[in-house]
């Protein structure tokens, strides 16, 4: 009959489907046997609270560093703030009495001359001279104190550009000296222009300075590349200094050379220094006696996106 | 009427250095001394010791230090601009700071001139000689 005909028993396929699927069923158990232990494992609610404790520790101790950061911030800007009204009251406090000692020297000297003995006048004339020594050196505290306060603004500054204008001031200043000059172009930094006009500056001054005796003096400008790291040397052929004394020269008012031989305050390089590491750049000096000096210094590159 | 200078100076040499240099132009008998901010203040308003004091209401102009004992040069400029009597009072801030700041705060608290001592004596006669002649000769004050 053709309902008979209808249902086709498939006994056989139906019994294939459940082999299979026992076959794969034993299979999935012996496979997911190891798992249990793990299972097993899952933290317990002490093993969590345990975790807990330990992240609540970590961000105390985190709280704790920040805290003392910040207190460190403030005591430093404190001492800077304190640093700087002392170089003010120095500065300024000093003045005074060396207008009176420079003063009343200068009128002993002139209007007293006369009745003066020789020696007296000689007297008069070392106090006037100490007097304006002391001058130079109560203005030098100032621009050292002045030069790296305020605020640090960092732009792309042409220290090229900077170089030819000291150039030509320099040339201005003793017309009759020739010296040659090698200043590369383009060269750019990310500083303070401010500041880095005052590095580019007493360098470059230092260099006229220091080839003044020197037969065929050459100051050069220049990009170098050292340890991957963009450096702008200055260099020059002049006097040089014994590398041995090399800690004392970024010092205030420290000087390898005596006045008779170059005058100066010896506060330019500590400026340098100042100006340099408040950039987070590095300062190099490399010099020999009589074979010139070269300066150089790099700059962190600001990060992108930081300001 | 005669025209007086008042000089508000708590230091002796720049005082002695300053007169000096006015007594060269015969300006030094036109000049009264102050020697702090509160002296100056009574100087000026007829107070305390001054209270008796001779010659006109007011000098022609001030010579002002910034550093002075009690009460500071800037706080004696900001109280005689508050005051209607010497609002207009010429003051010239005398000293030797050259900070921007208290160069700001001078002209801000209504200052007329900034004039730094120089350290050298021939260039501080000069610009005191030339503060006296231009102050009490030179310029025309208001009517206080």
């Amino acid at each position: 009959m053709d309902v008979v005909v209808l249902w086709y028993p498939l006994y056989g396929l139906s019994a294939l489907t459940k082999a299979l699927t026992a076959i794969v069923s034993v299979a999935s158990a012996v496979m997911l046997w190891p798992l249990i232990p793990q299972a097993l494992r899952l933290p317990s609610a002490e093993q969590l609270r345990h975790a807990n404790e330990e992240l609540q520790a970590e961000i105390a101790e985190r709280r704790r560093v920040e805290e003392a950061l910040r207190l460190r911030t403030a005591e430093l800007s404190a001492a800077n703030q304190e640093l700087e009204a002392f170089a003010y009251a120095v500065s300024h406090d000093l003045r005074a009495p060396l207008r009176a000692m420079r003063g009343f020297s200068k009128i002993l000297e002139d209007e007293f001359s006369a009745e003066l003995q020789p020696e007296a006048r000689e007297c008069v004339e070392h106090i006037a001279t100490a007097g304006r020594n002391m001058g130079e050196l109560v203005d030098g505290l100032l621009v050292l104190s002045r030069v790296t306060r305020g605020e640090l603004k960092r732009e792309a500054v042409d220290l090229s550009q900077i170089a030819h204008r000291v150039r030509t001031e320099l040339e201005l200043s003793e017309p009759t000296r020739s010296v040659t000059w090698d200043i590369e172009p383009g060269l750019v930094m990310q500083g303070d222009s401010r500041m880095l006009e005052s590095v580019m500056r007493n360098l470059l001054e230092n260099a006229w300075k220091y080839t003044s005796s020197t037969a065929a003096p050459v100051i050069r400008v220049r990009a170098s590349t050292h340890d991957n790291q963009r450096f702008i040397s200055i260099e020059d052929n002049g006097a040089g200094f014994d590398m041995a004394y090399a800690d004392q020269l970024f010092q205030p008012f420290r000087r390898l050379h005596r006045q008779d031989e170059f005058p100066g305050l010896g506060i330019g390089l500590a400026t340098v220094l100042r100006i340099i590491r408040r950039h987070g750049g590095t300062l190099l000096a490399d010099a020999a006696p009589d074979r010139g000096a070269s300066f150089r210094f790099t700059l962190p590159e600001p990060e992108l996106g930081a300001a | 009427m005669t025209k007086t200078l008042l000089l508000v100076e708590d230091n002796p040499q720049d005082e002695a250095l300053t007169l000096r240099a006015l007594r060269k132009i015969n300006l030094a008998n036109q000049i009264d001394v102050v020697r702090d901010g509160q002296q100056a203040l009574d100087y000026l308003f007829r107070e305390k010791e001054f209270a008796n004091r001779e010659g006109p209401d007011f000098p022609t102009a001030v010579l002002l230090d910034i550093g002075l004992p009690r009460i500071n040069g800037l706080d004696v400029l900001a109280r005689l601009r508050a005051d209607p009597r010497t609002r207009l009072l010429p003051v010239i801030i005398l000293t030797s700071s050259d900070e921007e700041r208290d160069r700001f705060a001078s002209y801000d608290n209504g200052a007329n001139s900034f004039v730094r001592k120089p350290l050298d004596f021939g260039e501080f006669a000069e610009v005191v000689a030339r503060l006296g002649i231009y102050w009490l000769a030179t310029n025309e004050p208001p009517n206080l």
